[in-house]
């Protein structure tokens, strides 16, 4: 394991507070294994600096790797609970050349395990760049990797803190496409969801409307708009039920173009769109205090589609319902719950509930000669930031 | 040896179709105290020149790209970064760093070994102040039988302006990609006694101050030469509009004049700069990602009513806001660049602005964590294939012929299509033309129940990473999964040669009992 600080400056309190934790509460440590993780399940990882992830994952052909029970331990502090549930919710790919979009989790067309349309890849050293896993009864499905997360923080003449990040990816197989689920779990608190898709282009078209490539030795792959929804269910902290806040800063022209922070509680369902002139986003947070913020910062691109109107939004947030996990296809056997996200957006009070989001982001997927005959990842992902969790940066500097 | 003399008539090729620079001279024109040249695992090579100038910091010029098994490309004349912009919510202060204090020269931190942990340091006159280090980048390929993480080249210095550190950085990667970033850290610069205002939060243990949110615009200004002339690159903006059947067309406006656009994330529009007018030229292309948050303060600086600016190349148009200051017989900022000068035939400047909103928050004291923000530059038409692919000899799987096959409506279809590789590769399976209500997963598996009669043409493909079999067939679904008489009163070929043999069978198998009986 790297070294946090590369620093042998004393004055860092928090070298002094990583030992401290050590010395003082080294089995405090609440986790996935005080939860109904099915056994070898539960995956941790602990930075030199005292900070470590907890989380139960599961991997499915209808969700990809999952997580749960995600609990972070920021150094100096105890572990902390997160989040309850996340996963992607559904990922469409919608083919320029198409009316519609082809949801690429199909739940509702389950009937044995070989008619799924999607696979789980078995990874090995040659498609995982860090430790292969077993998770579950699932064997060899999720590579695990610690990597370099960049200057932490640098002030003035003082030595740069480094950190690092843990990344928990699983790969999926839709026809020639490989969709990789990627969580990550970064030293200093953030979540980092991702979906990445690669593997080889398959759908061709010759009509320069919906493709791109100019040579003519190499097949004239289909443009696309890939739109992935995700479905996160907080935990936040303490076992009191979270709640929503959402943030927006409208330019007030007329008063100096000055831009008050406006922040109102989210009390009922309901599908949002993002607004970037007014930087809008969300805080889950729970009643301690202690919260995360979701910045729709990587919202480049808008999808839009005429038949299912939740995915023209980017945000939905929904009370818990434990049969709502698909956008779209989702299995409806139970009266209370419906085929899609816009059935789940119905009105109710979110009030004293468990709450659910749902956030969407859409990427173009354009091959290029670049992308023969294996695509570069096409990356949709984005943060969850720590936002009040601790009172001070956890790797506070000392003066 | 097969696979040298396919690299060779790869290159030559690649030199027929005109891909590459002849003009330029085939490299940096600097000294080797200021060049660096970095070369991949996948052979490919970037090569430039680096100063660090008072107001900018770093400036790059130069800047050429080799793919692997390519000649030398040249893309930008020069990169920097041409103003850091800062507007508090209050209103109140608003700061353009590069023109107002300068990332350079006095500002610019002198960084110490762990600073710069896993790379080397390099002098800014006396003293280092920039790292340059190798990492993976976050982006690679994955496909069923490898995955790869791209390798970079990374170059960053840090400039301390009032309580913020600022780490300027650039990324090159392996596979052509440009990624310009900065990262803001330090320390929370401006508060508010008043704590009653809505224009920022008060923090944990510091209950009489309010810091102000306030947001970071970045403009960067990239001055394109892409291939044998600084005067023939194109600028054009595509977009795809959704049509009333609900499909994306793709439109492309070729501007020439100068341009100042906006983003237009419902029509997914992105910018791309060719080396000249063909369609297959090199390129390379911004896509507004980081645009989930957009500055707008028209009433007082107009210019930030637009996200990216296509300009000719002016020497004395350096910064995207108070140029004039040290310009002082240019125009001030990059809106008023944008003049309606013709971009045909002339050294091409584009101008790229992310925004940044930044809440305050508790993990923000005292010093903040960096947040990053920036953009990728995408090569188009530069490289042969995918960067990063494994160089080793791949052979085709073969996949059998498929006969014609009959399927009662219905009927449970529930195999697998089996193809072979010799190099034991991991192979992926699709099929067009399938019979409605069947269907083929990526392992080859065949399922459904097939719901509408008719003569299907299937065609089943198997793939690895480079290559693919396919075979196509018919497949009739109808009420009995026989052959039938067609209504035409022909035959179908394949149920007359059945028909054949089954009744040359039918003979010989007569024939035996006879003698047998004999």
């Amino acid at each position: 394991m790297n070294t946090l600080l590369t620093a042998t400056n004393c004055s860092y309190r928090f070298v002094l507070m990583t030992i401290m934790t050590f010395c003082l509460q080294p089995f405090q440590v609440a986790s996935a294994q005080d939860t109904n993780c099915p056994q070898g399940s539960i995956l941790q990882q602990s930075f030199s600096s005292g900070a470590s992830w907890s989380v139960c994952a599961t991997v499915s052909d209808t969700h990809g790797l999952e997580v749960s029970n995600v609990y972070y331990r920021a150094p100096g502090d105890s572990s902390r609970s997160v989040l309850s549930e996340a996963q992607v919710a559904q990922i469409l790919l919608h083919y320029h050349d198409k009316a519609t979009a082809e949801p690429q989790f199909s739940p509702l067309t389950t009937l044995t395990e070989e008619s799924l349309q999607t696979t789980i890849q078995r990874l090995s050293q040659a498609t995982c760049m860090g430790d292969v896993i077993n998770v579950g009864e699932q064997p060899e499905s999720v590579c695990s990797r610690v990597e370099n997360n960049r200057t932490l923080a640098k002030y003035a003449q003082r030595e740069s803190l480094h950190s690092e990040a843990w990344e928990l990816s699983g790969t999926l197989l839709r026809e020639s496409l490989t969709l990789s689920i990627s969580w990550t779990f970064t030293e200093d608190g953030q979540i980092r969801p991702e979906v990445s898709v690669s593997g080889r282009a398959a759908r061709t078209q010759l009509d320069e409307q919906f493709s791109q490539n100019k040579r003519t030795d190499i097949p004239r792959f289909t443009r696309a708009t890939v739109l992935s929804t995700w479905r996160l269910v907080p935990a936040l902290d303490t076992d009191s039920l979270d709640t929503v806040e959402q943030f927006d800063f409208p330019l007030l022209v007329a008063d100096q173009n000055r831009r008050p922070m406006q922040i109102s509680a989210i009390t009922e369902e309901a599908l949002i769109e993002v607004d970037r002139q007014q930087f809008r986003g969300w805080r889950l947070v729970d009643a301690s205090g202690a919260g995360y913020y979701l910045d729709p910062a990587n919202q480049g691109y808008s999808y839009s589609s005429a038949e299912h109107n939740w995915a023209n939004y980017e945000v939905a947030f929904t009370r818990y319902n434990a049969c709502e996990h698909y956008a779209l296809e989702n299995p409806s056997a139970a009266e209370t719950c419906g085929e899609h996200l816009n059935d789940f957006v119905n009105a109710e009070s979110l009030s004293e509930q468990q709450v659910v989001m749902w956030y969407s982001q859409a990427h173009l997927l354009n091959p290029s000669i670049e992308d023969w005959p294996i695509l570069g990842d096409v990356q949709i992902g984005f943060d969850l930031l720590p936002f009040d969790w601790t009172d001070t940066s956890p790797f506070e500097v000392v003066e | 040896m097969p696979h040298l003399i396919a690299r060779c008539l790869l290159v030559f090729a690649s030199l027929c179709m005109g891909f590459y620079s002849t003009a330029f001279a085939q490299e940096p024109s600097c000294g080797s105290d200021s060049r660096i040249t970095e070369q991949f695992d996948n052979g490919a090579v970037w090569d430039l020149c680096w100063e660090s100038t008072v107001r900018e910091n770093l400036v790059l010029s130069d800047v050429y790209y080799t793919p692997p098994n390519g000649t030398a490309l040249r893309v930008l004349s020069s990169g920097r970064l041409s103003q850091l912009h800062v507007a508090y919510d209050d209103s109140d202060v608003t700061y353009n760093d590069v023109t107002q204090y300068g990332l350079g020269g006095g500002f610019l931190l002198t960084l110490e070994e762990q600073d710069c942990p896993q790379g080397e340091l390099l002098n800014i006159q006396t003293r280092p102040a920039l790292c340059k280090w190798r990492g993976d980048a976050q982006s690679g390929h994955h496909s069923a039988n490898q995955a790869a993480k791209t390798q970079s080249l990374h170059l960053f210095s840090v400039s301390q302006v009032g309580a913020y550190a600022y780490i300027t950085n650039w990324t090159f990667h392996a596979n052509g990609a440009i990624e310009p970033s900065v990262g803001a850290t330090g320390a929370l610069q401006r508060s508010s006694d008043d704590t009653s205002e809505p224009y920022g939060r008060e923090l944990t243990g510091d209950q009489d101050t309010l810091w102000l949110s306030h947001t970071h615009n970045y403009y960067w200004r990239l001055d394109f030469d892409i291939g044998d002339s600084a005067t023939d690159d194109v600028f054009s903006q595509t977009r795809y509009e959704v049509t009333p059947a609900g499909t994306r067309a793709q439109r492309v406006d070729r501007f020439v004049t100068e341009q100042a656009l906006k983003i237009n994330p419902d029509e997914q529009a992105n910018w791309t700069i060719h080396a000249n007018a063909r369609a297959d030229s090199p390129a390379f292309s911004i896509e507004p990602i980081r645009s989930g948050h957009r500055f707008e303060r028209q009433e007082v600086e107009p210019y930030s009513d637009f996200d990216f600016f296509v300009t000719v190349a002016n020497d004395c148009e350096r910064f995207a806001s108070q140029n004039a200051r040290f310009n002082p017989d240019c125009l001030n900022d990059v809106l008023q660049f944008v003049d309606g000068q013709s971009i045909v035939e002339e050294d091409l400047v584009v101008w790229n602005r992310v925004s940044f909103h930044h809440v305050p928050r508790n993990e923000d004291q005292r010093h903040m964590h960096t947040h990053w923000d920036g953009f990728l530059i995408r090569p188009r038409n530069v490289l042969s294939r995918t960067a990063s692919l494994n160089d080793a000899p791949n052979s085709v799987p073969t996949l059998a012929p498929i006969e014609t096959r009959y399927t009662k409506l219905g009927e449970l279809i529930h195999e697998n299509v089996e193809a072979n590789d010799a190099d034991g590769d991991f192979l992926l399976y699709t099929a067009t033309g399938l019979p409605s209500g069947v269907t083929i997963n990526s392992l080859g598996h065949l399922h459904g129940e097939p719901d509408v009669e008719g003569r299907y043409t299937v065609t089943i493909t198997a793939m690895d990473d480079q290559h693919e079999a396919a075979r196509t067939f018919f497949w009739t679904i109808n009420q009995t999964g026989a052959a039938e008489r067609r209504k035409s009163g022909r035959v179908d070929v394949s149920l007359l040669t059945l028909l054949l043999v089954s009744l040359i069978w039918t003979r010989r198998s007569n024939k035996c009992p006879a003698r047998q009986s004999l």
